[in-house]
């Protein structure tokens, strides 16, 4: 059958960034800044996603304020019709740059935070004076007239600070707020002991979630990642493998999720050098995992398929060592005790300090 | 609470497109796609920032003949929808 075409493209533009969170969502082995494409090839890029139907593009990376090139990829992605979305720490942003994005088009902006108290969120990116730095710019972020997104990884060493996270973007006046659980790949994977909650974290976590959720319906948006490992059944990732996203790396390598290289024998397309269409249509990376007809038992039978698509394939190798297995979070997966078992054990592990995130 | 006299308005950086790929207008806004069937094409359309509730009702029940009552029962649900998704406010 046809994929449906993408709704959505991630651009990460850059792996370098000034923070260096431990649990950051790029590979471990992160691009040079000589290794990133240049202007005419992201120009390209956008084109040939209108062209194929993309409705929204994220502007990522790493931190993609870090690109000159930025405010001309977003006035072209809004020229193209694209619905134009910045991902950033915000760190290195001022009101006359953040203006700029704007008169270009730009129409949302997503702040990390990493946490609600200073001195631990500054711990926690390694970055001196980020988090007040931070909070000034989502201020300006409406004052603009742009949508406003707070996102917050939480996990054992921020996770007491829930609530004082969820009022700090509300006095951000936030229209959406998204508090997201580490997902456990890459450096996060390297630092899991020192950042799984306890079983008893999570569901006092959950409550306090589902409680302010029903108190703000209407006034703020919050949504929700919860941690796998305390899962019942598998996050639907990336919406399904390549029945969405495509996901482009600083090199131009077109990945179904930006976590797909660390399955091996997978082979990525550059864009530039084929057409994105074929890509998206064709290529061997996205037809991989794409639908159902690839599954394994549990999944094959399961009432469920087409809901959660068998869950996390880089989660199935990594804790499964067979990407093609039912992703391990699930109850059903042979090995979901094991899971539990060894996340409640690294939740209580005398682990503070971090393996920062660096190039 | 959304009554007869609430005016909804597309939130901030909230925006309502015609995309030629999928022949059918969208909501675009942040990690929110949702692409409109012809109804909610014609309600968004109304929802202006000054528009009530019950003026969009009695626009959209004149223009397909249908009965106002129920229109309206209908077009509070979806903006109710709306609002509790982020992409609108009243």
């Amino acid at each position: 059958m046809m994929p449906s075409p993408p709704l959505a493209l991630m651009a990460e533009l850059t792996h370098r960034c000034p923070l260096q969170c431990p649990y950051c969502s790029n590979p471990l082995q992160l691009l040079k800044a000589g290794q990133e494409q240049d202007t005419a090839f992201w120009l390209g890029v956008i084109d040939e996603a209108a062209d194929l139907g993309v409705l929204q593009i994220h502007f990522s990376g790493g931190e993609p304020t870090l690109r000159p090139d930025l405010g001309t990829l977003i006035a072209r992605a809004t020229a193209r019709g694209l619905y134009a979305n910045l991902i950033t720490s915000a760190v290195l942003l001022n009101e006359d740059k953040l203006r700029a994005l704007e008169q270009a088009g730009l129409g949302h902006v997503q702040v990390s935070i990493q946490g609600a108290e200073a001195a631990n969120a500054d711990r926690i990116g390694n970055y001196k004076n980020g988090h007040q730095k931070k909070l000034d710019i989502a201020a300006l972020v409406t004052k603009l007239g742009m949508s406003l997104t707070i996102n917050a990884v939480v996990h054992r060493q921020n996770l007491g600070e829930l609530p004082a996270i969820i009022d700090l973007a509300l006095a951000l006046d936030a229209d959406r707020l998204e508090i997201a659980h580490v997902q456990y790949h890459g450096w996060a994977l390297r630092n899991r002991a020192a950042l799984m909650p306890t079983r008893e974290e999570f569901e006092t976590a959950d409550a306090i979630v589902a409680q302010r959720r029903e108190d703000l319906r209407g006034k703020m948006v919050i949504d929700y990642v919860v941690p796998d490992y305390y899962a019942q059944t598998p996050k639907t990732c990336m919406g399904g493998w390549g029945r969405q996203t495509l996901n482009i790396a600083p090199d131009g390598r077109v990945l179904p999720c930006h976590a797909a290289e660390t399955i091996p024998g997978l082979a990525f397309a550059r864009a530039g050098a084929t057409p994105l269409r074929d890509i998206w249509y064709n290529d061997a990376a996205f037809e991989k995992f794409r639908g159902t007809g690839w599954m394994q038992e549990p999944c094959a039978s399961c009432a469920f398929k087409e809901i959660d698509f068998g869950g996390c394939r880089c989660q199935a190798l990594a804790l499964a060592g067979d990407e093609a297995a039912t992703d391990p979070v699930c109850h059903l997966s042979p090995r979901h005790g094991e899971i539990l078992e060894m996340a409640g054990a690294e939740s209580q592990a005398d682990v503070r300090d971090f393996t920062y995130r660096r190039i | 609470m959304i009554t007869r006299e609430s005016i909804p308005a597309l939130r901030r950086g909230i925006r309502r497109k015609f995309d030629a790929t999928r022949n059918a207008h969208v909501l675009l806004g942040p990690e929110r796609v949702i692409v409109l069937d012809d109804i909610a094409a014609a309600i968004t359309e109304l929802v202006d920032a000054k528009n009530s509730v019950a003026r969009i009702s009695g626009l959209l029940a004149e223009r397909f003949s249908e009965d106002a009552a129920m229109v309206e029962t209908d077009v509070t649900e979806f903006i109710r929808d709306l609002v509790e998704k982020g992409l609108a406010a009243v």
